[in-house]
């Protein structure tokens, strides 16, 4: 934006090439966000005709904000995506660290490392569901040869067993792509400054602490907001590995969203739910751009 | 650009010889028929192929849809809802009828009725309340599911036990599973979705209770409706008959798990029993089917589902769709179709049927089930009504809320909804 302001002739240039990118993203993100904005203040539910339609103004975010459910699936939103994207940034950056430190994988074992990131959504959610089946699954009869009870094994009869479940698995997914992420970033840290530092007398520990994490800060912030928008926006998980159940104590804002516009056909509603997502992962986006201070960075 | 150009204009050019070569129309109306895939569609097929024998003037195409009940229901409201002409016959859920014919979306069928009438008489009740909107029909039922008790006969025999039929008697699966090592007692679909609201409706209804009265009136929070919820919920937690397990089953799952011996009865469709009779099946010829479970206040009652025949409100052809709903409803057509498919017939003389007694033993015996199957609520607003009930039974049943509180929040939840949604005149 910085450069776009700049008096200088070269501007006048880069607004122009710039203008088919910003068209793009017009058409395809801010058209639909306007229209969503726009749904989410009608009455639009297309399975009952005879309500007809029109302005309800802000009926359905007062309307969301009275319903215990909708409050369910915001708070447990918000604590997926907290606990997931923090065991995935430890877990990763502890990889990445090794990884790159050892210097022990190389192509084809850093593939064999993202596998579970490639494996699609739902057919990774499907495989788990069989391994954590009751009745035949690999957790349940590894645990029952321990002497836990059978009605301790149905992880999805109980909300904490069940988000346990959902948590476990979306780590094991994701973990991949932060080491990834991680991985890159630590590959163009250059090495002379570990050499400099280890001359001045530094530990390891105050290297990491000094060096690595600041140095590292642009791809951990890249990955974290991948991550974390797409961990507010969890669906096909929940969908398939508990279908928002035991009762609702599983349902994400997203799958309430899926539910409301798909199942219930209430756009309105549903798009108010749409709305909603999308405020509070921009302003995870702004926290994250504020906490790790990039705003200005010109590296 | 230009390399970007000419390609969108070839990618034009092809589109649009795509759509000149499917829209060269031949002589008489092109028929599109929207149902099921699998054997279904193998199944239906034929029978289309057969109905253009004798009128070689309609073409009928089929559209396959998803088999998953929801999937399917989101298509034909996106579809109906956009006025598309595309579809001509659909295959309903017997629980979508209302919605759709209060949307205006599926054609009354009284004029085609009252000018080439249909044994109406013959077909099984539920399916025509089921059908009937006010005062009109707008589909007719194609085949019926009732609610069934399976259980292990030979079991209860080696035991001298009588067959289960009351609530009380599920006592007596506790000495049969420690007697025959049954890791499990009673199942029945309990994960949150429909098939638990026909669970639990089956248990309220044999209880003496319901979801709405005879007189419209919504009485779900009610004494008999807590006492057959509890005891629902006491067979995981306290009787320990029912598995925790059947909290995350659908049908397949109890079915999987009876079929392979584990179980001593199970809730489950009729599609079940040619799947349990098969060669491989560790229970073939040990199981049989009795009504659904009751208590000693009241009748047992099966819950209806089925599927029925639709015309799409915007059809271009609706003569012709008429022509072929009334062909596929032909005895014979449904006699084939139980056969092929195990899809059971609407029509009460199929029941006593030669060919389909040798096949399901059980039906002449059990016709009375589904003679006197109970739809569900006969609303426009069921699947809301529905996903309500079928949130807090779940809640119920995995212990995120007490019986009591389940139904009282249910039924505060269900008058909200009708007293905001509910259609000018109310529900018929």
């Amino acid at each position: 934006m910085r450069s776009l302001a700049a008096p200088d002739r070269s501007s006048f240039w880069a607004a122009l090439f710039l203008a088919p990118a910003l068209a793009v993203i017009a058409v395809v993100a801010l058209y639909p966000l306007g229209y969503t904005l726009w749904l989410s203040f009608q009455q639009k539910i297309i399975k009952l005709p005879w309500l007809g339609s029109g302005w309800v103004g802000l009926d359905h975010y007062r309307e969301l904000l009275s319903e215990p459910r909708f409050w369910r699936a915001f708070f447990n939103t918000w604590m997926f995506t907290i606990v997931s994207v923090a065991l995935e940034l430890v877990l990763g950056l502890l990889a990445a660290l090794a990884i790159h430190r050892a210097r022990l994988l190389t192509g084809l074992t850093r593939a064999a490392l993202l596998l579970p990131w490639a494996i699609p959504e739902v057919v990774a959610a499907v495989m788990w569901l069989f391994l954590i089946n009751p009745a035949f699954g690999l957790i349940p009869g590894f645990l029952r040869n321990l002497g836990f009870a059978d009605n301790s094994l149905v992880f999805l009869a109980h909300p904490v067993t069940a988000w346990t479940v959902v948590i476990a698995t979306d780590v094991w997914k994701n973990t991949p792509f932060m080491t990834l992420m991680l991985l890159a970033g630590l590959q163009v840290i250059p090495e002379d400054l570990y050499e400099a530092a280890a001359l001045d007398g530094a530990t390891g520990w105050q290297a990491f602490w000094r060096l690595t994490l600041p140095l590292l800060k642009p791809a951990l912030l890249v990955a974290l907001i991948f991550r974390t928008s797409q961990a507010f926006m969890v669906f096909g998980h929940i969908y398939t590995l508990t279908g928002g159940g035991p009762g609702n104590a599983t349902e994400s804002l997203a799958f309430l969203a899926y539910q409301a516009i798909l199942n219930d056909m209430r756009f309105g509603y549903g798009s108010a739910i749409c709305i909603l997502i999308f405020l509070s992962s921009f302003i995870l986006a702004l926290l994250y751009l504020r906490v790790l201070g990039l705003g200005e960075g010109r590296r | 650009m230009k390399p970007f150009l000419f390609r969108l204009a070839l990618l034009l050019v092809l589109a649009g010889g795509l759509l000149g070569c499917t829209s060269q129309k031949p002589a008489g109306p092109v028929l599109v028929m929207a149902g099921g895939s699998g054997p279904e569609e193998v199944h239906i097929k034929e029978q289309l192929a057969a109905f253009q024998q004798t009128h070689p003037d309609i073409q009928v195409v089929y559209q396959s849809t998803p088999s998953s009940a929801s999937a399917r229901h989101t298509l034909f409201v996106t579809w109906l809802s956009s006025r598309s002409p595309e579809v001509d016959v659909l295959n309903l859920d017997v629980i979508w009828i209302p919605e759709f014919a209060a949307a205006g979306w599926i054609l009354p069928l009284d004029d085609f009725l009252a000018r080439e009438p249909l044994p109406l008489s013959d077909f099984v009740p539920a399916g025509l309340a089921c059908s009937r909107y006010r005062n009109n029909i707008f589909a007719l039922p194609w085949y019926v599911d009732a609610g069934l008790l399976y259980y292990r006969r030979d079991l209860y025999t080696a035991l001298g036990l009588d067959p289960p039929r009351t609530f009380a008697d599920l006592d007596k699966i506790k000495p049969l599973q420690k007697n025959f090592g049954l890791p499990y007692g009673f199942l029945f679909q309990g994960q949150s979705y429909e098939g638990l609201v026909c669970v639990v409706l089956e248990f309220l209804w044999g209880n003496g209770g319901a979801v709405f009265d005879n007189q419209g009136r919504l009485v779900l929070d009610s004494p008999r409706n807590r006492e057959a919820l509890t005891l629902l919920v006491d067979l995981i937690y306290r009787e320990h008959v029912s598995p925790l397990a059947v909290t995350t089953f659908l049908e397949e799952d109890c079915r999987y798990a009876f079929q392979a011996g584990y179980a001593a009865a199970m809730r489950n469709w009729p599609y079940a029993y040619a799947l349990m009779e098969e060669p491989d099946s560790q229970v073939k010829g040990k199981f049989a089917v009795l009504p659904p479970l009751h208590s000693r206040k009241a009748r047992p009652v099966a819950v209806f589902g089925g599927g029925a025949l639709a015309l799409n409100a915007f059809s271009r052809h609706p003569d012709a769709a008429a022509k072929l709903v009334r062909f596929l409803l032909q005895p014979d057509n449904l006699r084939d179709r139980a056969l092929a498919l195990g899809m059971l017939p609407p029509l009460k003389s199929l029941y006593t049927d030669p060919a389909l007694t040798a096949k399901f033993p059980y039906l002449s015996r059990l016709k009375e089930v589904f003679f006197t199957a109970r739809p569900r609520p006969i609303t426009p607003l069921y699947s809301f009504i529905s996903d309500i009930l079928r949130l807090h039974f779940s809640r119920a049943l995995t212990r995120q809320e007490t019986p009591e509180q389940a139904l009282r929040r249910g039924q505060a939840e269900i008058a909200a909804l009708l007293a905001r949604y509910e259609p000018p005149g109310g529900s018929p």
